[in-house]
């Protein structure tokens, strides 16, 4: 469970990207996080798995204060939180199976990964998630013969060796097409409901949040100013959140 | 009047600092000449001389070439070009192996904009040191052997090293290491996972490059007695030895050219 009591971020420029946030996200929900662009979606996102750090307020991480670990703390925090990244973030010179691999570099000591000691458990691990996202056929391809879509799932691969109880994605499919984008979320729907892990993501796409996600979070100049669930938002709501009606054209579409 | 014939009109007018800088060309050129004073008598016989040499250059010994005959096998210039390999040979490899952590402590990815400069100030202090004079500094602690010329390209080809490591790191992808932090991993599992897979094969490819040159300053450097074939090339030019300097000549030549091909096929395997 994810808790934030009175988040606020504000940047050493004197930008206010949260203000007074006031959340809480179960476990198992699929969460989609919407608004315009610089309105702190990405800054809420990122705060959870402290790759931006809040400037007052709370945030419990089951329970546990995050706003004061560091170092080791933090890592081990970190290595149970999946992310998935815009631009894939793979290293492009390496095997898809040694960039699923890294995502278990933090359940071992430092000398053992550094000369690429991975038990065997952590081996099937990477490749067991290469099997669950349709790729294993690729595991020992370098990272940039695949396409787009085949990249976004290897980071979707990396990510579930975490193990993770989360996964946060921020604007998953925004540098994807649109056929590869469903097939993007549709993984993402599966691994939310098959493994019961938390799925929270940004997203461009009002649409697609709307049809992947159950809880809908709108942001408007870091602050909340919609939380519930995906169906029972409407055109009203919408505007509230971006500030004017969407037109038919700003939509994905069916 | 049209905005095109306006615009023509405001084209910067460069001819004027052009004509200064041509003035001040052929002027510097004629001032370097004045200086100069030619030998004449030398100028004339110099026809008769490069007859001699040329004779020499093209009576190979081939007893010295392969240290047959009179001559011991570790006397030949087979045997000294596999030590003048070997010198540059072992030091690019020091030199590589040294020039890491250079590269790292002077890129800006890593160490971040203020640090790198000391470590970039560091590695230009190693560049513009002559290597010649790092070898004439060195023989008098080493001796003259090899070892002297081992060192000598060793440190060396840090300043080079070092600077292109760190363009190398410099220009990688950064994104695999906000993934990496996302994970959890740790300053040197970045290092390993997100630094070196990406950077592992620039840096093979500007170390051959580097041994390709330092085969060239091996051969150089034996002239100040750091090893090598350059020692018996000064010897031998200072007797007008001319077949045998043809014989190392000949041997250089052919060992550059192979160490090119050969190390210009790797690299562009490399990347």
């Amino acid at each position: 469970m994810i808790k934030f009591v009175d988040v606020s971020k504000t940047y050493p420029n004197g930008v206010k990207a949260l203000h007074g946030v006031n959340l809480e996200i179960k476990d198992g929900e699929f969460v989609g996080i919407i608004g315009l662009s610089g309105a702190g979606k990405s800054t809420l996102l990122r705060s959870i798995n402290k790759m931006i750090s809040i400037t007052s307020g709370k945030l419990y991480i089951d329970d546990v204060e995050i706003s004061s670990i560091k170092g080791k703390e933090l890592r081990m925090l970190r290595r149970g939180i999946g992310m998935i990244f815009q631009s894939f973030n793979l290293v492009k010179r390496m095997s898809v199976y040694n960039n699923v691999l890294t995502g278990r570099v933090a359940y071992h000591p430092t000398f053992k990964t550094v000369f690429g000691l991975f038990p065997k458990a952590d081996k099937l691990m990477a490749l067991e998630s290469l099997d669950t996202m349709g790729i294993l056929d690729k595991a020992f391809t370098r990272a940039d013969q695949l396409s787009g879509g085949q990249q976004q799932r290897v980071a979707l691969a990396r990510a579930l060796t975490q193990k993770p109880k989360l996964i946060l994605a921020d604007e998953p499919v925004a540098s994807l097409d649109p056929i590869t984008t469903v097939q993007v979320m549709d993984d993402f729907a599966k691994i939310n409901r098959d493994f019961g892990i938390t799925v929270i993501a940004n997203m461009h796409h009002v649409d697609l949040a709307l049809k992947y996600a159950t809880r809908i979070i709108g942001i408007k100049e870091g602050e909340v100013v919609y939380d519930g669930d995906s169906k029972s938002i409407d055109d009203e709501t919408l505007v509230q959140i971006y500030g004017r009606s969407l037109r038919h054209d700003e939509v994905l579409g069916e | 009047m049209s905005r095109a014939d306006e615009t023509l009109k405001r084209k910067p007018k460069r001819w004027i600092i052009n004509l200064v800088f041509v003035v001040a060309m052929v002027v510097a050129i004629a001032f370097s000449f004045s200086g100069s004073s030619i030998n004449w008598t030398r100028l004339r016989t110099i026809g008769l001389s490069l007859k001699v040499m040329f004779q020499g250059l093209a009576d190979f010994k081939y007893d010295f070439l392969f240290g047959t005959g009179v001559y011991q096998f570790d006397e030949g210039v087979v045997y000294m070009a596999l030590v003048t390999l070997a010198i540059a040979f072992i030091g690019t490899f020091i030199g590589a192996i040294l020039a890491i952590p250079f590269g790292f402590l002077a890129s800006e990815n890593i160490v971040g904009k203020y640090v790198a400069k000391i470590g970039e100030a560091i590695l230009v202090i190693i560049r513009v040191f002559p290597e010649i004079v790092l070898a004439i500094i060195l023989v008098k602690g080493f001796g003259m052997n090899a070892v002297t010329g081992v060192l000598t390209i060793g440190l060396h080809s840090i300043g080079m090293l070092g600077k292109l490591f760190a363009e190398a790191i410099d220009n990688m992808d950064k994104s695999p290491l906000e993934a990496l932090d996302a994970v959890g991993a740790n300053a040197w599992q970045k290092i390993r996972y997100g630094i070196i897979p990406q950077v592992a094969a620039d840096i093979s490819s500007i170390t051959l490059y580097r041994f390709d040159i330092n085969v060239r300053s091996a051969t150089v450097l034996g002239i100040v007695g750091a090893g090598g074939l350059g020692a018996s090339l000064i010897l031998a030019a200072e007797n007008w030895n001319w077949d045998i300097l043809g014989t190392i000549l000949l041997a250089i030549v052919v060992m550059v050219l192979l160490v090119d091909v050969v190390s210009s096929r790797l690299r562009s395997k490399l990347v």
